[in-house]
């Protein structure tokens, strides 16, 4: 087990490395230069240029990448252009507030669909699992951003019940941090809990169909032995792979209900940096993206063989 | 009965949610204002933008400044002499005038603030116009004593006030603890009604009210006048939606919000928000490539400002909202003088005419837009007006980063671009005309306009000034360098608890003198 995470860890050493490079290039080769951003319409040739050479943009895209990569080799993402700020402490900050809504809403997504999905599994073809996939696929087929503007729109300004702006820090006010919390993880819980329903239900026939199942039933074992001590194990395996997908691109920022939502997130971040071409911040963020994907998929696959001893056998 | 008992527990959960966000919204003597995008930097005229300018004007305050009128009044100055030459100026400061820091504001203070933001490691972004690059150079800036102030240059410097109250390029005045020891920036220490507190990224900046703030006397007046402050905190809140921010002020959690759409002013006047429409004279554009080889020819460029119903092109946008305008002098200013009846009228007959003897064969020729609603909206009603002229345009949508980088190295044909409001007329004629091979955003590159530019920038006296102006307009309204379309109003939106807001041709909101009371 430690050789093959240590294995896995080695082999994201390319990866990041490719992605690094390929960043660093793609990002200077869309048009658009941060100083003149910066300037805006109220400055000339010479206050660019000054303001370039202060930013070291007027040296050579090799020469930027070493002085960047040798930071990098540090552990330093470097500053950003904009604000001046480290990129680093910047993503690690913009990043935990992801991560209080994605990983809630996730969790209580997997907890409500999988039972749901192998229910709809159970009673395939009646009128409850017809309904419960009608839902999903409503649920997963509306824009996130759309349906967190309605449930803005219904529990903010109808009912008064919940903030629509804002963002509060649990360290700051936990009750308040909460409140500000419902809506968009109850957005992206409403999103999520589609695919993953849908994804339980397949996987779950697939496993009702096999030999071992028939089995079991004959043996006169109950429906709800059957299902969780049988049938549960092997289903949840592709759902658990389609978590760690969900999580990883999730976790990589959510900025359209980030930006919806007015939370300070990775995903606006990123949006903002690209706007600003803030290249220390765009690079810095989809190489800390990058890790958190390798990083997700190989704790899934860690994990996997709690489901599906067969492949910790292989 | 299992269900009900669930339904309570919901009940009870949101009700405590709505507790708290009702407390959250309640915070006395906070004015809670939405803000687009974040602050990025305090640094005055480094890292600045519309937000960034506003934010400030609360915090730091410049020797003058422009008033209601447009005029440059004194701030931290008392009041100011100048040879007859205008090559020295001295300034007398204000007495009893203290910093947040609590230093009291001397002549040292002002030679500091002007030598540093000389200093080419500052990277003032409008250093050009105090080094000689545009107009005079400042040869020397001494402290008289304690406080007075001399300003001396290398030529006349007949405009130096109006370069010191604008808006974009004011030196602030800022404390000597505003920086490091060694030498950079940490934070603004001013002398404006409110004081710097905190900011956290991506989210607000809090200003608190400043106890010991020595206001002039009188009214609010432009950035000048009296700036005292009425509210405890202003937070400035990060809000990039536009909906979001439209439906935080309808719910109370936010109090002001700007750049208002004109499809929501009637839903926020119906929901009882007030709404405030100023003009101010920001001007949206088209700007004309004249090296490009489809526009070299007067003759063309005219052909499209015939072609153009800028009335028909302000009412298609919505609400009445904004003033049609051709002309850099915008309407209600000291300088307007039925300038646009300078440009080409609306004549679509003429405009082919003019196209054919300019040679033009049917060409696509490309508008360059960001891809922002409103101006592309603006630049798909000027391709439609085109076509009926018989001139084809495709447009070339790009992000805003792309078309300011095209901008900055003039590579387009035509262009819809927006300008922030200059308040004087210098200011906007400085940023058009100019040599396109050193600096290619000058969108007027001729012999007679930089004749002109040089005349009226020796001017002092503004009828003078006013001649000399309508000069420029009645030849630019010739060779067509830049058209404009129409001023752009600066249009907030307030709850209704919010009193004593004023809107200004500046168009950057002001929040010293409000107050708020509970709604």
């Amino acid at each position: 087990m430690l050789r093959f995470a240590l294995a896995r860890l080695a082999m994201a050493i390319p990866t990041l490395l490719l992605v690094a490079v390929t960043v660093f290039v793609l990002i200077r080769l869309i048009p658009g230069d941060p100083a003149a951003m910066m300037l805006g319409d109220a400055s000339d040739a010479q206050g660019l240029a000054a303001l370039r050479e202060r930013l070291g943009l007027d040296r050579s895209i090799p020469e930027q990448f070493l002085i960047w990569a040798s930071l990098l080799l540090q552990g330093d993402l470097g500053k950003s252009i904009v604000s001046g700020q480290d990129v680093l402490p910047t993503i690690l900050d913009r990043f935990s507030v992801s991560v209080q809504i994605v990983i809630p809403a996730v969790l209580l997504a997997t907890l409500v669909a999988v039972p749901m999905g192998m229910f709809a599994a159970w009673k395939q073809n009646s009128l409850r699992d017809i309904s419960l996939v009608s839902c999903a696929t409503l649920m997963l087929s509306i824009p996130a951003f759309w349906m967190g503007m309605l449930l803005l729109l219904l529990f903010g300004l109808k009912l008064r019940w919940l903030p629509v702006v804002g963002y509060v820090n649990f360290s700051e006010d936990p009750k308040a941090a909460f409140v500000y919390l419902i809506l968009p993880v109850a957005t992206l819980f409403l999103h999520e809990v589609g695919v993953i329903l849908r994804m339980a239900r397949a996987s779950t026939l697939e496993v009702l169909n096999l030999e071992y199942i028939t089995h079991a039933r004959a043996k006169g074992l109950p429906e709800s032995a059957v299902m969780w001590r049988h049938a549960f194990r092997n289903a949840f395996g592709p759902t658990w792979t389609l978590l760690g997908l969900i999580l990883g691109n999730l976790l990589a920022g959510v900025a359209i209900i980030e930006t919806v939502f007015t939370i300070p997130g990775l995903g606006r971040l990123l949006v903002d940096a690209i706007f600003a071409r803030d290249y220390p911040v765009i690079q810095g963020c989809l190489l800390f993206i990058a890790s958190i994907y390798i990083l997700v998929n190989l704790v899934v696959d860690l994990l996997y063989p709690i489901f599906d001893p067969r492949i910790a056998a292989q | 009965m299992q269900t009900i008992k669930q339904l309570s527990v919901l009940a009870i959960l949101l009700g405590t949610a709505a507790s708290a966000t009702s407390s959250l919204a309640n915070e006395a003597g906070t004015l809670r204002v939405a803000i687009h995008s974040d602050i990025a930097s305090l640094n005055p005229g480094v890292n600045r933008d519309a937000n960034s300018d506003m934010v400030l004007a609360h915090v730091v305050e410049g020797l003058v400044g422009f008033g209601d009128d447009l005029t440059v009044k004194p701030m931290l100055a008392d009041s100011w002499t100048t040879n007859d030459d205008a090559t020295v100026y001295e300034f007398k400061l204000r007495d009893g005038v203290k910093f947040h820091d609590g230093k009291p504001l001397t002549a040292e203070d002002v030679v500091w603030n002007f030598n540093r933001y000389l200093e080419p490691a500052t990277t003032f972004q409008c250093v050009g116009r105090y080094d000689g690059q545009v107009g005079p150079k400042l040869a020397k800036i001494e402290a008289v004593d304690a406080g007075t102030v001399r300003f001396s240059f290398d030529a006349p410097a007949p405009n130096f006030l109006i370069t010191l109250a604008t808006i974009q390029c004011t030196p602030w005045i800022l404390s000597r603890s505003s920086v490091d020891e060694n030498g950079a920036f940490a934070k603004p220490v001013g002398t404006g009604p409110f004081a710097f507190d905190t900011q956290q990224s991506g989210r607000f900046l809090d200003l608190v009210r400043f106890k010991e703030y020595a206001a002039l006397p009188g009214k609010p007046d432009g950035y000048v006048g009296n700036k005292t402050a009425n509210l405890e905190r202003v937070r400035f809140m990060v809000v990039p939606d536009a909906s979001t921010r439209s439906n935080g002020l309808q719910s109370g959690e936010i109090d002001v919000i700007d750049e208002v759409e004109p499809s929501v002013i009637e839903s926020l006047r119906t929901s009882k928000m007030t709404v405030d429409i100023q003009p101010t004279p920001a001007w949206m554009t088209l700007q004309l490539q004249t090296t490009a080889p489809a526009l070299s020819d007067p003759k063309m460029r005219r052909a499209i400002a015939h072609a153009i119903d800028l009335t028909q092109l302000s009412a298609a946008l919505g609400g009445g909202l904004y003033t049609p305008n051709p002309s850099v002098l915008a309407k209600d200013t000291y300088y307007y003088d039925n300038s646009a009846a300078a440009w080409p009228a609306y004549d679509v007959e003429l405009a082919r005419k003019l196209a054919g003897e300019a040679g033009y064969k049917g060409e696509e020729i490309s508008v360059l837009v960001a891809n922002r609603q409103n101006r592309v909206q603006v630049a798909t009603i000027i391709q439609a007006m085109l076509s009926q002229a018989g001139i084809k345009i495709r447009l070339d949508v790009r992000d805003w980063a792309t078309q300011l980088d095209q901008y900055r190295a003039g590579k387009y044909e035509l262009a819809v671009f927006a300008y922030s409001a200059r308040l004087d007329p210098l200011l906007s004629y400085q940023s058009y005309i100019g040599d396109k091979k050193a600096e290619p955003t000058r969108m007027w590159d001729d012999a007679r306009a930089t004749e002109l530019l040089a005349k009226v920038s020796t001017l002092r006296q503004p009828e003078e000034r006013k001649k000399v102006f309508s000069e420029l307009n009645a030849e630019m309204g010739k060779q067509v360098p830049i058209l404009g379309l129409f001023n752009i109003p600066s249009v907030t939106a307030l709850s209704p608890g919010v009193k004593d807001f004023a809107g200004w041709q500046g168009g950057t909101n002001r929040f010293w003198g409000v107050t708020k009371v509970a709604d």
